[in-house]
């Protein structure tokens, strides 16, 4: 029942995303054999220089989903970005689970909580492209650009997303 | 995974013309499991879950999930109006649910007829006729051709609905006789109001066994007992720092579930009975200690020692850490790693969508795999070699990882 | 061969099976190799993406970076480095400087024609080639008012369908930002 438990939550957050998809995002299992394993596109926000570029992510969640959050993942070039490590795994709040805050920098109302989704998690991320969180940089050079050179990093964002795109 | 291919959901709603039942659903939907309620309590926030969703977040963290505030499964009450909210909506909805899609389809029907009515109404006259009925009548034809949806879709289930209604009633009425005698409620055996309460103790000694079941014994008649008699003792919670090795096996034991593996185990194993087994003294109808065991032994596959994983918990949050174990990590994720495997297989057999820059498409993929399957199809001249060949491949792989 | 043997068990039919396997790779992998390089050149930056692919798939959690890397280095042994990762050894992390090369065979792919005269970067794969994209990316170069609009019911009780349905929402979103931004390209040209 145990794991039947987060296939069904699975398969509801999948049928619930498919059926009433929010702006800019689609996501699903990459098989529904796997329901643990979900890829998901993310569209960059407006008014940002991700903007009119598209993300691939993977989901990949416990089997005790969703008392424990899933990990999520940039792939395909990763995402140039404060809270994206160089490998593409997604550095924000939502994904930490409640117990475990070694930094010390999060409120605990920011964190994973069974009641939140994918749906929830991929808003958040798009939140977080548009406004990086400087405190907890998971990628120092991008963070440092940031900060201090805003003009270059905003021009290499653009060219990763436009490489993206494969143009 | 079968029956979930038609998983009800709140998005069933979406698209008919009952798009704000969908809100109404899901607000009777827990929001931890997304089902509906099972055995719902409510916190001492006031926020309402499933009982066995709730015991297991407070056994994990010990916070309310929606708003984070402290508590404990002893304060959970049960919430019987949502209970029966949820039955009561679980009755109607596919009813409901059946004419809304029904309405959906005429709709769109007429949508579909209204774009090219001149062929309709040449070719199939009769129908043509109809729809032109309803067009006329516009929203009055509505009313009428749901109400006839009705009528012809739904007569066989309203006509059990009805007759239960009129049944209560009768019985009402037969409760407030003239004779001033009263039916007991088991026997239906006329008597004084009085003499009611001391008759149906009677029946309940007859009805429950002569001492609750214990918890080591394998069910039996302690289903009898648990559905009928008082609701079963509630487990207490162990602190299982103060509790050696040992006397939480024999605890275990005592309890009637498995007892091996590592203290870390037993306690997870011990947390995971207490919570079906407390969610299950929330029920109205509770179920054996049999099916308790089978879901137990469910968790036990997925989460606990046949896993062959520790607790996810742990190891999502481990893997980016510096102190990150590998060799454990793999040794932990053994079944994940031969379930790739075989999707790697099942992959590549097909088409690869390769992870590789620059050689993601057809093109590029298959040469860089086909000269391998070329060479070793052409040195093994039976067909049955190369199933073998190739399975030896994945074979290899996996005895490394074991 | 000891094949033809009757007698034949599974356990030795594997091992001649495996131990092919690696003996026709390895003269796959030479033939592949640029000629008249010596076994130092032989080895080159030239891994082979089926190999990362395989090992990505069985450790996920590991960035196919570094499993290009240490296949380069044991030079191209699936084997070699599953055994170092079960082991517990993990894989190094690559020199910045690392950048590797994907045995490409001769024939050009469709994608890098249209597309521009850019060389494919290892780490910068792109989403069209991805979701192999590029011939749709080509064909619709022009905005197809059907495609631009999100099918409103992309559900359905079939799994196959589903699983369909959600393959094309995730490729209309790439082909569509890919149309916006060429347009936007043009736009700024002009």
């Amino acid at each position: 029942m145990a794991s039947n438990v987060a296939q069904k939550r699975l398969f509801h957050e999948y049928k619930n995303l498919s059926t009433n998809p929010p702006e800019g995002i689609t996501a699903g299992p990459v098989s529904e054999d796997d329901m643990f394993y979900w890829e998901a596109l993310i569209e960059g926000p407006g008014g940002t220089p991700f903007e009119g570029g598209v993300f691939a992510a993977e989901l990949k969640f416990p089997k005790d989903y969703p008392l424990s959050p899933p990990t999520m993942k940039f792939i395909g070039g990763g995402v140039w970005h404060p809270n994206v490590y160089p490998n593409g795994t997604v550095c924000i709040s939502i994904l930490h689970p409640p117990g475990d805050d070694p930094n010390h920098y999060e409120h605990a109302s920011e964190r994973w909580s069974p009641i939140q989704s994918v749906e929830k998690i991929l808003i958040s991320v798009m939140s977080m492209l548009a406004e990086p969180n400087d405190e907890s940089p998971a990628n120092v050079e991008a963070a440092k650009m940031w900060r201090e050179r805003r003009p270059e990093y905003e021009q290499k964002v653009r060219d990763e997303v436009k490489k993206g795109l494969g143009l | 995974m079968d029956q979930s291919f038609n998983l009800p959901d709140s998005t069933d709603w979406l698209g008919t013309p009952l798009s704000l039942l969908a809100p109404l659903e899901s607000s009777l939907r827990c929001q931890v499991c997304k089902d509906f309620f099972d055995n719902p309590v409510i916190t001492s926030c006031s926020h309402t879950f499933c009982s066995l969703c709730i015991r297991r977040c407070l056994s994990t963290e010990g916070k309310c999930p929606a708003c984070r505030s402290s508590d404990q499964e002893l304060k959970l009450r049960r919430n019987w109006a949502v209970q029966e909210l949820v039955d009561a909506f679980n009755t109607a909805r596919p009813k409901v649910l059946g004419l809304a899609q029904a309405e959906k389809e005429r709709l769109e029907k007429r949508e579909d007829d209204a774009k090219q009515p001149a062929q309709k109404k040449r070719k199939v006259s009769r129908v043509a006729e109809e729809e032109s009925q309803v067009e006329e009548a516009s929203s009055q034809g509505r009313q009428t051709r749901s109400s006839r949806t009705r009528n012809s879709v739904e007569t066989p289930g309203a006509s059990q609905v009805i007759p239960e209604v009129i049944e209560d009633s009768q019985d009402d009425d037969e409760y407030i006789p003239e004779d001033g005698m009263v039916a007991c409620p088991i026997c239906s055996q006329k008597m004084k109001e009085e003499a009611v309460f001391g008759h149906l103790n009677v029946h309940t000694e007859e009805a429950q066994p002569p001492k609750p079941a214990t918890f080591g014994s394998f069910m039996g008649p302690s289903q009898k007992g648990l559905s009928l008699g008082k609701p079963p003792d509630r487990l207490p919670a162990i602190n299982y720092s103060i509790l050696k090795d040992i006397s939480l096996r024999k605890k275990l034991r005592d309890l009637g579930i498995p007892e091996w593996g590592p203290k870390q185990l037993l306690q997870r194993r011990h947390t995971e009975w207490m919570n079906l087994w407390n969610a299950n003294c929330d029920s109205k109808s509770p179920k054996s200690k049999r099916v308790l065991l089978s879901e137990l032994d469910i968790w036990e596959r997925t989460q606990g020692g046949h896993a062959a994983t520790q607790s996810p918990f742990v190891s999502s949050s481990n893997v980016m850490r510096k102190d990150f174990n590998a060799n454990e990590w793999s040794s932990n994720h053994d079944d994940d790693f031969k379930r790739l495997i075989a999707n790697a297989r099942k992959k590549s057999e097909a088409q690869v969508r390769s992870t590789i820059p620059g050689a993601a498409s057809d093109g590029l993929s298959e040469p860089a795999q086909a000269p391998t399957q070329q060479h070793v199809e052409a040195l093994p001249p039976n067909g049955a070699r190369i199933e073998n060949s190739e399975g030896s491949d994945t074979n290899n792989t996996i005895d490394l990882s074991g | 061969m000891t094949d033809d043997e009757p007698s034949l068990n599974i356990p030795s039919l594997l091992t001649l099976a495996v131990v092919s396997f690696f003996v026709l790779r390895w003269f796959f992998n030479r033939d592949d190799a640029p000629a008249g390089g010596g076994r130092g050149r032989g080895r080159g930056n030239v891994v082979n993406p089926a190999q990362v692919e395989q090992i990505s798939q069985m450790f996920p959690q590991l960035s196919t970076r570094d499993i290009m890397w240490d296949l380069q280095r044991n030079g191209g042994s699936v084997a070699a480095t599953t055994e170092r990762i079960l082991t517990g050894r993990g894989l190094e992390t690559p020199p910045p400087s690392f950048q590797p090369q994907v045995a490409i065979p001769s024939a050009t792919i469709p994608a890098a024609q249209t597309a521009s005269a850019a060389a494919p970067k290892a780490d910068g794969q792109d989403l069209i080639s991805r979701y192999n994209l590029s011939a749709k990316a080509a064909s619709t170069a022009e905005p197809e008012p059907q495609l631009a609009t999100p099918s409103k019911s992309a559900w359905s009780q079939n799994k196959e369908e589903r699983q369909r349905l959600l393959q094309k929402r995730r490729d209309d979103m790439i082909l569509a930002a890919r149309r916006k931004m060429m347009q936007k390209k043009e736009g700024s040209a002009q």
